[in-house]
């Protein structure tokens, strides 16, 4: 039987990897470069939601043009857009693996004590997280499984991808 | 020695309990008022009119703050202490991911609760004197690992990015000698919400004056380089 995943932002290095990684493996996926594109025609079911990260230099975030503006959109794009993806993929992954990943930059995490990095990032990655914990919350009591998996977006998935394989297909 | 405060949000509730505190101590106080509509702060102003200085400051607006820094920036040489205070909570807080949200309504609480005390601490930082220190009014709400709740996404998620925020402005300023206090303030009968939260657990002149004791106190130079959420019972909070 073919599983069927929807990358939320496949115009990525790792994004490209993770596409490339689950058609490999026989799945069926459905690419998805803005986090918004025809989510409302997928076909049931469907099985795997992988969130992942946005680029770095998002409407000018990680540059001297970094406003209170630009980190504002930058929430909007990444953590608003993600909870309006699951909002509206919900009924079609009712009856498949009932399966959501989010996959946060390591750069963005909170293990990461490097100064520098964007505020928006940090901030709107913040947000995501505790929107992945809340949607565990809520939808493991129907079932869903709900992971955040931590990884270096600008490398892509390198030595992580046997360990990033059983968190995407839920095997031990 | 005077020293000299900015309490954003110090109309009413802790803010104000704060600024009142601290004015009583003999602090020089520019209280951020922006609910016109209680007389509180201006009461005590009247009281301590050398002391206590309302400032008009929306921390949702770049042009309020910045007018506001221009303002005292014109009177007073330099802050001490900058308390990033200013809240808001939501009427549309018991949706579920399952049900429609007001994205409208989830963006305004980012802006006042995450953004709005970087719009602050970045414009006024040029005026941090003497204690450098920079304390944020977060909450429980905002620790991602220890969240059990399945409502208030906008309330939780301003306030993690809020956390992540100053994690990473601790990265960047604690090496240029500031010092930072991120805080729980307890669940504290005020009108946050709109309505009396007569529930909750901390009066607000026992909240202020737990959160003074720790906003104000020094700790050695072992403890200001970690940066840890702690409440008002003096325990850690996780990210």
């Amino acid at each position: 039987m073919t599983r069927t995943a929807l990358i939320s932002e496949v115009n990525t290095v790792l994004g490209m990897e993770l596409h490339d990684l689950l058609l490999s493996e026989g799945w069926n996926v459905i690419p998805c470069s803005d986090g918004k594109t025809e989510i409302n025609n997928i076909a049931d079911p469907l099985d795997l939601l992988i969130i992942s990260p946005q680029p770095y230099n998002w409407c000018g975030i990680g540059t001297e043009s970094e406003t209170p503006d630009s980190i504002l959109k930058r929430y909007s794009s990444q953590t608003l857009d993600a909870m309006r993806m699951i909002q509206a993929l919900l009924p079609s992954m009712q009856s498949g693996l009932k399966r959501i990943v989010f996959i946060i930059d390591q750069a963005d995490s909170a293990a990461n004590d490097l100064p520098g990095k964007p505020l928006g990032c940090v901030m709107a990655s913040g947000a995501l997280c505790m929107l992945a914990a809340m949607a565990s919350n809520e939808l493991r009591q129907e079932g869903f499984t709900v992971l955040t998996v931590v990884m270096d977006a600008q490398s892509g998935i390198g030595r992580d991808k046997e360990l990033l394989w059983c968190r995407l297909e839920g095997s031990k | 020695m005077n020293r000299t405060a900015l309490i954003t949000g110090a109309d009413r509730g802790l803010g104000f309990g704060m600024t009142k505190k601290l004015v009583e101590e003999g602090w020089t106080v520019y209280a951020g008022t922006y609910l016109k509509e209680w007389p509180e702060l201006n009461g005590l102003a009247g009281l301590y009119p050398e002391q206590c200085h309302p400032v008009d400051l929306d921390v949702a607006s770049d042009e309020s703050v910045q007018q506001a820094f221009e303002e005292m920036s014109g009177q007073h040489a330099g802050l001490d202490l900058l308390i990033n205070n200013a809240g808001v909570s939501t009427p549309y807080k018991d949706k579920r991911i399952t049900e429609e949200q007001d994205y409208d309504d989830l963006i305004r609480l980012y802006n006042v609760n995450a953004v709005g005390p970087f719009r602050v601490l970045h414009t006024f930082l040029p005026m941090m004197t003497g204690m450098k220190r920079l304390c944020f009014v977060s909450s429980e709400a905002g620790s991602v690992s220890s969240n059990q709740r399945t409502v208030w996404h906008g309330y939780c998620m301003s306030k993690a990015a809020l956390n992540r925020g100053v994690h990473e402005s601790f990265n960047r300023l604690r090496p240029l000698g500031y010092t930072f206090r991120l805080y729980h303030p307890g669940w504290v009968r005020s009108y946050m919400s709109g309505q009396l939260g007569d529930q909750y657990e901390l009066e607000i002149d026992d909240a202020a004056r737990f959160a003074l004791d720790y906003f104000v106190s020094n700790r050695c130079s072992a403890e200001e380089d970690t940066l840890a959420m702690k409440d008002w019972l003096g325990r850690d909070w996780p990210w």
